[in-house]
């Protein structure tokens, strides 16, 4: 990959990696950090930009997959080992109310989900990318992407539907 | 705006989104009804679901770029002078192996040099068929002598009884 193609391919994403990143470490200055890695990743491959299934699918794994490193990587110098530390929601039974509340009050109810759902509804909902991109970053069929999220966005929806029948301290 | 449009079935768009069978057009229609719409009392649950798609930052700062390209020309010039020793190393190789392909197969013997080699690759053979040869006329020889030398006597013992019968004449 030439310099030129870098910045015709790999740059563009730059705000779209970004905001995955943001989604999972609710950081601005640390998603920066995974994005500069992702790129820099893809810039070392050295890959010409027609090899890739999809450049795009390609980077937003790759974010999702740093983002969570660095979250383990943070919490286990931090001493816990909590996976949820650095998203743990702050519940309480006034409506959400604020975006970021609703980030992390979502990734609660994700994080019980089977790990291919809930990295299929990741890059879905989260990362927008469409059933072609995801089946062909995972090497897995359309209709099986297809049956992957619909079990996750119903294990989503029986979630939110205990908030709608008890309230939001139901589900802590 | 989509979620202003005042006959959509918002319930049952909402209930394919769960069903995993609406595709991006209908979603992103129902992310801006829950983000902008006016959201009916019994689908607001659900909005938390949608405004936690939109909640982060939308933009990096303009550094970002020049600070990107700035890396990517560093670690390009860190790894040159490796990459071209590497490269040179293997046109250099592919050279060679090139030449030596092309050796064999544009090289074709001469029939001298061909008859010569097949010579060389008998020369075993032939010494010993020389050898052979060369025993046998040296047999040859030894017994043409054996021969010579009986004719010899027979040639004597001929002029011999030719002599006795002139006597007895």
């Amino acid at each position: 990959m030439t310099a030129s193609e870098f910045q015709n391919h790999v740059l563009p994403l730059r705000d779209k990696l970004y905001s995955f990143a943001w989604k999972f470490l609710l950081n601005a200055e640390d998603a920066r950090d995974v994005v500069q890695d992702v790129m820099m990743k893809i810039w070392e491959e050295g890959k010409e930009p027609a090899e890739y299934r999809s450049m795009e699918a390609w980077c937003m794994t790759l974010t999702r997959n740093r983002a969570l490193d660095r979250i383990k990587r943070k919490n286990f110098r931090e001493g816990s080992l909590d996976y949820d530390v650095l998203i743990e929601p702050q519940f309480s039974d006034a409506p959400i109310n604020d975006a970021k509340e609703a980030l992390n009050y979502v990734k609660e109810l994700l994080k019980d989900l089977p790990v291919i759902q809930r990295e299929i509804i990741e890059l879905r909902d989260f990362g927008d990318l469409s059933y072609e991109e995801i089946a062909a970053e995972l090497q897995i069929d359309i209709n099986q992407v297809k049956v992957y999220l619909h079990r996750a966005r119903k294990f989503v929806q029986e979630g939110l539907n205990k908030i709608m029948q008890y309230g939001l301290s139901a589900n802590k | 705006m989509a979620y202003q449009q005042i006959n959509r079935d918002w319930d049952d768009l909402l209930e394919r989104f769960w069903e995993g069978e609406t595709n991006e057009v209908e979603e992103q229609e129902l992310k801006d009804f829950f983000l902008f719409g006016q959201v009916p009392e019994q689908l607001l649950p659900y909005s938390v679901y949608f405004r936690s798609m939109d909640a982060s930052p939308k933009t990096l700062d303009q550094d970002f770029d020049q600070e990107m390209m700035r890396r990517i020309y560093n670690q390009k010039r860190g790894s040159f002078k490796v990459i071209n020793l590497y490269r040179s190393l293997a046109v250099a190789a592919s050279l060679a192996a090139l030449f030596a392909i092309g050796s064999l197969l544009i090289w074709r013997p001469t029939p001298a040099q061909q008859s010569l080699t097949t010579i060389c690759e008998n020369d075993k053979i032939v010494n010993e068929a020389f050898q052979q040869t060369k025993q046998a006329l040296f047999m040859l020889s030894n017994n043409m002598e054996k021969g010579e030398s009986q004719i010899r006597q027979l040639s004597k013992f001929d002029k011999t009884h030719q002599r006795i019968n002139a006597t007895k004449k």
